[in-house]
């Protein structure tokens, strides 16, 4: 099931391309991955000790890529380990005991702070944001350099050498998708970056109504910093920038149409502009925002954790590529056959006209969430069931 | 962009330069490709820290 012939990887190419292009490929591509940790424990590794020897992945990631039907590399999101962090001091990414990096709820800006940030986005950052959340930071300036510079060589040691060397190989060795070199990126939209890491959720949700002017003109102010971001190298439209898109669903209508939306599609935009697409990994249920979505640049591709499949389709589908919408919470409580008959449901509903690949509603964290013989079934559901 | 930050690397990396500060062979930190290339790519990481 991993390695394959020659013609099963140009098949690969061809239906991404045609997918991409807006063409209907021969089948529904089929997007399956797991995360580095279901990865590791799939293995039979220790979580703990793998995330901190990333040599020890690449058998994890074999194992993997053995087991399950994807047409691309089944590991994704290979961006965090503990070690820069801990380096750092992090408080906004702290390993719990399970051996899963915990993201905890902070506020490294103030309330009253929005002025100093709005002024000069990146030096806010560098001076108050970082020592604030990275506690090693916080000290004289060679040693902050020092910590700085362990940090990022072990951030090349473990996210480099996974995603610049490791996958890439085994991409090719496997017959899998290949994008083009340097062409994805992952960014965050500006209201989402000032939730997330600046202000917290509790914090930015008091803001939306108290300091709705200043919020905005905050994601006005680091609207470019988060577009460069989100810019690869080398953009191309047979590869994207991952966005994951998280505040709407706890706003109000009004207030996601003034305060988030307009920077949120200046970054789309933007990246489109520049050669590239963006992989929207829209979390919660956008069912209110969809005639919204539609304005964005053509193909971009729309992962729906939840909604109604038949109202995105009708009112995206021959704009936008459509993913996501598989429970994934179904492989684990449901039978083979209510996993197969939702795999079809949905390949009936969303295949029709292109525009389509197949994706779970949510990422595969642990061995524990999934039945692997539900997941099996559905892999070669979507195989089989799914040709033009 | 005036930053203390991107000040302190320009100074540490004067400082590697000019004394040979034995960071490379004590702990193998000093990445000399790294620190020629810091301000793209710091920038880029300190921006991926906060993703």
């Amino acid at each position: 099931m991993g390695k394959c012939s020659g013609e099963l990887q140009q098949e690969r190419q061809e239906i991404f391309h045609n997918l991409y292009e807006g063409k209907i490929p021969k089948r529904v591509p089929i997007a399956a991955w797991v995360t580095v940790e279901f990865a590791i424990q799939y293995a039979g590794l220790d979580i703990l000790k793998a995330q901190w020897n990333p040599g020890l992945l690449e058998d994890a990631f074999r194992k993997v890529a053995d087991d399950f039907y994807s047409d691309i590399f089944p590991i994704r999101d290979a961006v965090r380990f503990p070690v820069f962090y801990q380096m750092l001091g992090a408080k906004n990414f702290v390993m719990g005991s399970n051996g899963f990096l915990q993201h905890p709820e902070i506020s490294a800006m103030h309330s009253d702070e929005y002025e100093a940030f709005i002024k000069s986005p990146m030096d806010f950052i560098l001076e108050t944001i970082l020592p604030r959340i990275y506690s090693a930071l916080d000290t004289n300036p060679i040693s902050r350099s020092l910590v700085m510079a362990k940090a990022y060589k072990a951030h090349c040691d473990t996210v480099g050498f996974l995603n610049g060397v490791i996958i890439p190989d085994l991409e090719r060795e496997y017959g899998k998708y290949q994008a083009p070199l340097q062409s994805y990126a992952m960014t965050a939209v500006p209201m989402d970056f000032i939730a997330d890491q600046l202000r917290g959720f509790k914090e930015i949700s008091l803001d939306i109504r108290r300091k709705p002017k200043q919020l905005t003109e905050a994601c006005e102010a680091v609207c470019d910093i988060m577009l460069k971001r989100g810019i690869p190298a080398h953009p191309s439209i047979y590869n994207y920038t991952f966005i994951p898109l998280h505040m709407p669903p706890y706003m109000r209508t009004r207030d996601y149409e003034k305060i988030f939306y307009p920077t949120f599609k200046r970054t789309i935009d933007g990246i489109a502009a520049a050669g590239g697409k963006s992989y929207l990994f829209l979390e919660q249920d956008w069912s209110r925002f969809l005639d919204s979505l539609y304005d964005l640049p053509e193909n971009t591709i729309l992962r729906f954790e939840y909604g109604d499949p038949k109202e995105i389709k009708k009112k995206l589908g021959e704009r936008h590529i459509i993913t996501g919408l598989y429970p994934l919470g179904l492989l684990q409580t449901g039978t083979k056959q209510q996993c197969v008959d939702k795999a079809k449901e949905l390949i009936d509903i969303l295949a029709p006209g292109g525009k389509y690949f197949f994706d779970f509603d949510k990422n595969i964290i642990t061995v524990n969430s999934v039945n692997i013989d539900n997941l099996h079934a559905v892999l070669e559901t979507y195989h089989t069931y799914g040709v033009y | 962009m005036n930053s203390k930050y991107l000040q302190d690397w320009e100074e540490y990396k004067r400082m590697c330069e000019k004394v040979g500060y034995p960071i490379q062979e004590r702990e193998e930190i000093y990445m000399k490709p790294v620190l020629e290339s810091y301000d793209m790519e710091i920038r880029d990481f300190i921006i991926t820290l906060l993703l």
